[in-house]
């Protein structure tokens, strides 16, 4: 199923709205999400990304995102690791 | 013998009259009047300070209009954008863009007072107020009208407030709740006491004194006269407040005025705190957003909470805190999706920059280096570097983009009401909401209606459906993207 939810990316100013599906990765929103804002405003460090839920839970890359709580609507941000 | 003045102006304002047929409340409806609703009892001291009468208005508009008028003869017909610094004409677009038909609006909300405020002297100076409102629409019609030849955009004076432009939707939203949608008392509460009282000093005033700096006198001018009459007609907030304190309304006051407050906020950090900072030549700035903010609204709203007995709002200290951040990350959210704007957006020059560390001393560490990024961006890849290329989250209650992130700090939040779930920018927003789901869970934000169907989700097609027309319409870098402080040029 089709979704959208709001990605921050951070120490970018602003959320963005992500359109994606409920069998897709959680990774693979945090790629989404870095290629509108890697390079172009964020530099890119080279760690590895991580992805955080609106409580501040860390998410499994791996899991999907119904695996990972997300529903349409829902907040998440996406890091680069320390 | 003639009257003095003291002597027949009571009787002239002051004619309120016992009803014999009908009740008081079908003549006074609380839906339209306000809640609670209170027996003219209550109200018959109403009273403010100008106390005008409708011959003094006349007279004393006829002279503002005059000295408006005498300096738009002397210097409205040079050209802008030969006479003026190119941002500041920009800001003068976003202005009257923003606030032209917005006034014309709030005359609406003035003529509901003038009709249903419960004392007749609150209803004369209601009447005095909308046509102050008239007068503060025409104004910046006249002057957009005169800057048409020079550059096609000033139409968006006049035809702004009609578009589905975002930001003009996020101001309808605003204006619909805090007067054209809302009871007289509400609105004397809402409209003259926090917007009037509390904000219009610094978008008609401290903005003037920088129109002044900035040799726009024309506009100077038009500022400097239309605060005037809105610090007159602001005064009905006052005996309002008083009214609805002094007759067990007191909660209720604090709530309207903390969820004006806020509301208002977040139009202005929009609007006055990125023109401040980002669109004012240098040597025009009097003072930061924040010095303004800190000096002429802040002091005098808490002397006025104090006045009445009310408290801070609950989230002052998010407030104060985002007076550092919030204007500066929507800054960059307007220079980033500049083409749907009706006005060009600079980046800011190293001076600038400068001028926004010394003033905020996070700035360098938190918002320079996304400047510096973009401003790399165009220089190695050019412009489609530095455009957006996905859609911004909207808050379901400003209608602003969430666009108030800082290190380590995210507001943005949600709320499940109804089935769906609700992104808002801030605890504040989510709050106004949840006050009442059933006044704003209906609408749809821009983004809720790409989704619904009901804009298209192409950027040509959803520019056009905001309302833009020509090619050459939509905002672009100030400086296509090669600004004078580069020595070499872009290699867009």
């Amino acid at each position: 199923m089709v979704i959208a939810l709001y990605g921050f990316f951070e120490n970018d100013f602003l959320g963005l709205v992500i359109v994606a599906m409920t069998d897709q990765k959680v990774g693979d929103l945090a790629e989404q999400l870095s290629g509108w804002v890697l390079d172009l405003r964020i530099e890119r460090t080279g760690s590895s990304l991580e992805v955080l839920n609106e409580h501040g839970e860390l998410l499994d890359l791996d899991a999907t995102v119904e695996e990972a709580g997300l529903t349409a609507g829902d907040i998440f941000t996406v890091r680069q690791a320390a | 013998m003639a009257l003095r003045r003291d002597d027949w102006l009571d009787i002239a304002r002051k004619v309120d009259w016992e009803f014999r047929y009908v009740d008081e409340r079908e003549v006074f409806p609380e839906v339209v009047s306000g809640t609670p609703w209170l027996p003219h009892e209550a109200w018959k001291d109403w009273e403010e300070v100008y106390r005008n009468t409708y011959r003094e208005y006349v007279q004393n508009q006829l002279v503002k209009d005059e000295s408006v008028l005498a300096v738009r003869d002397a210097l409205g017909k040079a050209k802008i954008t030969e006479r003026l610094d190119p941002a500041w004409v920009q800001l003068a677009k976003f202005h009257n863009g923003a606030i032209a038909l917005g006034e014309y609006a709030a005359c609406l909300g003035e003529l509901r007072m003038a009709r249903f405020g419960r004392d007749s002297a609150w209803r004369t100076m209601a009447n005095l107020g909308a046509l102050d409102e008239i007068r503060h629409c025409q104004i910046p019609l006249l002057l957009g009208q005169d800057l048409l030849k020079f550059d096609q955009n000033f139409d968006w004076t006049h035809k702004g407030y009609h578009t589905n432009e975002w930001a003009m939707i996020a101001a309808r939203h605003l204006f619909d709740d805090m007067f054209t949608a809302a009871s007289a008392m509400d609105t004397a509460i809402q409209l003259t006491f926090v917007f009037e009282t509390g904000f219009t000093n610094l978008q008609f005033i401290a903005m003037a004194a920088m129109a002044d700096g900035a040799d726009d006198h024309v506009f100077e001018k038009a500022l400097a006269s239309i605060q005037t009459d809105e610090s007159r007609h602001a005064q009905q907030g006052h005996p309002v407040l008083r009214t609805l304190i002094e007759n067990g309304g007191k909660d209720y006051g604090q709530y309207l005025l903390e969820k004006m407050w806020w509301r208002s906020w977040r139009i202005f950090l929009a609007l006055t705190g990125t023109s401040m900072d980002y669109l004012t030549p240098l040597d025009a700035r009097k003072h930061s957003f924040k010095e303004f903010m800190e000096e002429w609204i802040m002091d005098q709203f808490l002397k006025n909470l104090e006045e009445f007995g009310l408290k801070r709002p609950w989230f002052w200290d998010l407030f104060v805190e985002e007076l550092d951040y919030a204007h500066h990350s929507f800054q960059l959210g307007l220079y980033t999706y500049r083409p749907t704007l009706w006005f060009d957006e600079p980046m800011p020059s190293p001076e600038e920059r400068e001028w926004l560390c010394e003033k905020y001393p996070t700035w360098g560490d938190t918002y320079g280096p996304i400047w510096d990024r973009i401003e790399y961006s165009w220089k190695t890849k050019g412009e489609a570097a530095t455009l957006p290329y996905s859609l911004p989250s909207l808050c379901n209650m400003c209608q602003l983009p969430t666009a108030f992130m800082r290190p380590g700090k995210n507001t943005a939040c949600t709320l499940e009401h109804g089935g769906r779930k609700y992104l808002f920018c801030s605890e504040p927003c989510r709050w106004i909401f949840q006050q009442q789901p059933e006044r704003f869970a209906e609408h749809k934000n821009v983004i809720d209606r790409i989704f619904a169907g009901e804009a298209p989700t192409d950027l040509g097609g959803v520019l056009e459906w905001m309302g833009f027309g020509r090619p050459d319409e939509p905002g672009k870098d100030l400086y296509g993207g090669n600004p004078p402080w580069w020595k070499t040029p872009a290699s867009a």
